[in-house]
């Protein structure tokens, strides 16, 4: 192509271009008197000729003043698009479809048993709530809200009912709930050392449930408040919201007190919200709640509103790439074993829906 | 017949052909003695005629006037509009309307343009607080740049009706009064106040004519160009205002140069200040997702971006989408455009009911 040997916003076809004008003009000059009984229509073509010389100049100048288009092909072919992302099933779709008819009215709640949870560090299986919305959209993917508990909270140490707050959530917005009931010294490390299970189960979910790659929130109830704090600084690209409550079977850590200078925190019954926006404690909200079940569902629907709506997965990408990709940590090999979803048939025989 | 119709570029090319036989024609048509005034005003003629047409292609080009009221008249920009006109409709049901944003603390007082999407007026939605995305144009540029050029309404009817976007309000704000000075949406030393304008007074005027969110989780800004650089710093310097910024094809360094004038007045502080990179490399960076796009031989908007990139730091997360080609252009903006809103409503808040009675 003749632009292949002279750029656009090269000083070449700059000096061409205003060669070409001098030349057009100094063409016209000359040529004015002569053309004989055509003169007007000669006359009519130089001055036209003229014309689009020098603007083509002009627009050239203007385009390597203000680099709009760098190169003839950016000039004269289309914007080639960016090559649409596949985006995988859910191994655990056509399970949970299964349950279409309870999953419709009410969701799903089922024990969730991914490979290699044994390895993080948690007291019993997760615990999964697939909303009724996931079975409206076959391919909306979900916000999901991660609730780490210490494994001794309950209806028996006074505190809330799973149960309960399951039931609230059928008349709630559409987010994948999962309850993760850490062991305490799981717990304790999982804190201190970035929060294992918050970053192994991100993409455990996501191969088994369609849930989104960010927009996530957290709920770090007593000793675990601390788990929820870690993982929000640490993974700001996929946690967007918190909430920690103080419980009174297992106080919040001092690392969480030590973030928060609210003193009234010392009180059991309590609840503190985390905005996103910033790291504790710029933006932390002190809310109080009556009794001791009414904490969790307050704390659901304090973090239902800031949730992202179910979507669609983007037409385009790539979507969501991090400026610096960590080192993956190491995880259980039969959890990035590829392939078909070898544990779904006996998940599924197993898997213990809990709401009715 | 707009000033950025394919007819009216028809029209001047047409004149200018004329005006060129006219010239040819009268050249030799007297020999009196205003032969010559005659014929230098033929010329004359056609050297306007000439930066006409070129003035409608640019027009035609990059939408900066699509009605001649907003060529000619004295308040296409400044000034009250009618509220609530109706300009376009789309398919779904969706709206472009016009309001104006009175800037009670800026003092700025701007027309401008809200996308109501599909279901806003319905009844069933009479209660829905719906998420906000601002766009801001780049310089040149008007909010015909996204609604003209990159067809925002069509776009984001598409996105919204595929399920990849949340049902979403769009504003489109001057940001500019002066069409020939780029207010790079700071408050100027001593000057006209736009960040306070494009953030309260904005916030101010949408939440109270429209229903909205007011939170942050619910407002995300987005700009191309010289509006990306916008976005991000508004967002970098606003925090707890927004909760997702976009950009294409921007900049991240205070740009001072013939069309912004002395924004800073020399201070260096000021200026550094409203450099996004350089705030991102030496103040605690917000809990931020920025998303960055651009062509990569676009020379400056690419160089820009890997700076960004490379000095990006949590809680600040960055996600980028590039296209190989396409330079500095609308071309580049219009096939990144749904990924920019897919990408924004994955986080923004949803649409949520209102729980009290409005103010």
């Amino acid at each position: 192509m003749w632009g292949s040997g002279l750029s656009l916003t090269g000083l070449p076809l700059l000096v061409v271009c205003w060669i070409g004008t001098k030349l057009a003009i100094g063409l016209t000059i000359v040529g004015w008197r002569h053309g004989g009984p055509a003169r007007v229509f000669t006359r009519t073509v130089s001055i036209l000729l003229c014309e689009a010389v020098a603007l083509f100049t002009l627009g050239v100048v203007a385009n390597r003043a203000f680099d709009l288009y760098p190169s003839w092909a950016a000039l004269l072919h289309p914007v080639p698009e960016p090559k649409p992302v596949p985006v995988p099933a859910a191994r655990l779709d056509g399970w949970l479809h299964g349950r279409d008819l309870r999953g419709a009215k009410h969701g799903v709640t089922f024990a969730w048993e991914p490979p290699g949870w044994g390895g993080w560090g948690l007291a019993g299986a997760p615990t999964v709530f697939a909303p009724q919305a996931y079975f409206d959209g076959p391919a909306l993917r979900f916000p999901v809200i991660v609730v780490a508990a210490p494994p001794q909270t309950g209806p028996a140490q006074g505190a809330w009912n799973d149960r309960q707050v399951l039931e609230t959530m059928v008349q709630s917005r559409a987010a994948v709930v999962v309850f993760l009931r850490l062991s305490r010294a799981a717990g304790t490390a999982a804190a201190g050392a970035g929060g294992t299970v918050t970053d192994r189960l991100p993409y455990a979910l996501s191969l088994d449930v369609r849930v989104s790659s960010h927009g996530w929130a957290l709920v770090g109830i007593g000793a675990d408040a601390a788990l929820a704090l870690t993982a929000l600084a640490q993974r700001p690209e996929r946690y967007q919201d918190g909430v920690v409550i103080a419980d009174g079977a297992a106080p919040l850590p001092p690392l969480v007190l030590a973030q928060v200078r609210h003193g009234s925190l010392e009180q059991p019954r309590c609840l503190v919200a985390r905005v996103a926006g910033g790291v504790l404690p710029p933006a932390v909200r002190l809310l109080l709640v009556g009794t001791a079940p009414a904490r969790l569902s307050a704390a659901m629907a304090w973090i239902y509103p800031l949730l992202p709506a179910p979507l669609n997965p983007p037409e385009i990408g790539p979507i969501g790439i991090p400026p610096k990709p960590r080192p993956r940590r190491p995880h259980p090999r039969s959890e990035f074993t590829p392939g078909p979803p070898r544990a779904t048939p006996a998940r599924a025989a197993g898997a213990r829906p809990v709401l009715s | 017949m707009e000033p950025n119709g394919i007819a009216t570029d028809a029209v001047a090319v047409a004149g200018c052909v004329a005006l060129a036989v006219l010239t040819a024609w009268a050249w030799k048509a007297t020999k009196r003695f205003w032969a010559w005034p005659l014929r230098v005003l033929t010329v004359l003629a056609c050297v306007a005629g000439s930066l006409a047409v070129a003035g409608i292609t640019v027009n035609l080009k990059l939408n900066l006037y699509t009605t001649w009221s907003q060529l000619l008249g004295p308040g296409a920009r400044t000034g009250t509009v009618k509220p609530g006109r109706v300009v376009s409709q789309g398919q779904g049901g969706s709206r472009v309307v016009t309001f104006t944003i009175v800037g009670r603390i800026s003092g700025i007082s701007v027309s401008a343009y809200a996308y109501l999407p599909p279901g806003y007026g319905a009844p069933a939605h009479a209660h829905t607080l719906y998420p906000v995305v601002e766009a801001v144009d780049g310089f040149p540029g008007s909010p015909n740049t996204w609604l003209v050029s990159l067809h925002a309404a069509r776009m984001l009817d598409r996105e919204i009706q595929a399920g990849r976007m949340a049902p979403t309000v769009a504003i489109f704000p001057y940001q500019y009064t002066s069409p020939t000075h780029d207010s790079e949406c700071v408050n100027a030393a001593g000057g006209q106040q736009w960040e306070t304008f494009l953030t309260r007074d904005v916030r101010a005027a949408v939440t109270e004519q429209f229903r909205v969110r007011t939170d942050r989780a619910g407002w995300g800004i987005v700009g191309t160009s010289t509006g990306g650089f916008c976005a991000v710093n508004l967002a970098l310097r606003n925090p707890d205002m927004f909760a997702a910024t976009a950009s294409l094809s921007g900049y991240f360094w205070a740009l001072t140069d013939r069309t912004t004038g002395d924004l800073y007045r020399g201070d260096r502080r000021l200026r550094l200040e409203n450099s996004p990179l350089w705030r991102i490399q030496h103040l605690p960076v917000p809990d931020m997702p920025v998303f960055l796009s651009s062509a990569r031989d676009d020379r400056n908007g690419y160089a820009s971006l890997q700076h960004f990139v490379a000095a990006a730091r949590p809680p600040l997360s960055v996600t980028t989408v590039l296209v190989p080609q396409g330079g500095h252009t609308g071309g580049v903006w219009l096939v990144l455009e749904p990924s920019v809103y897919d990408w924004l409503s994955g986080w923004l808040a949803a649409p949520e009911e209102e729980r009290g009675p409005r103010a």
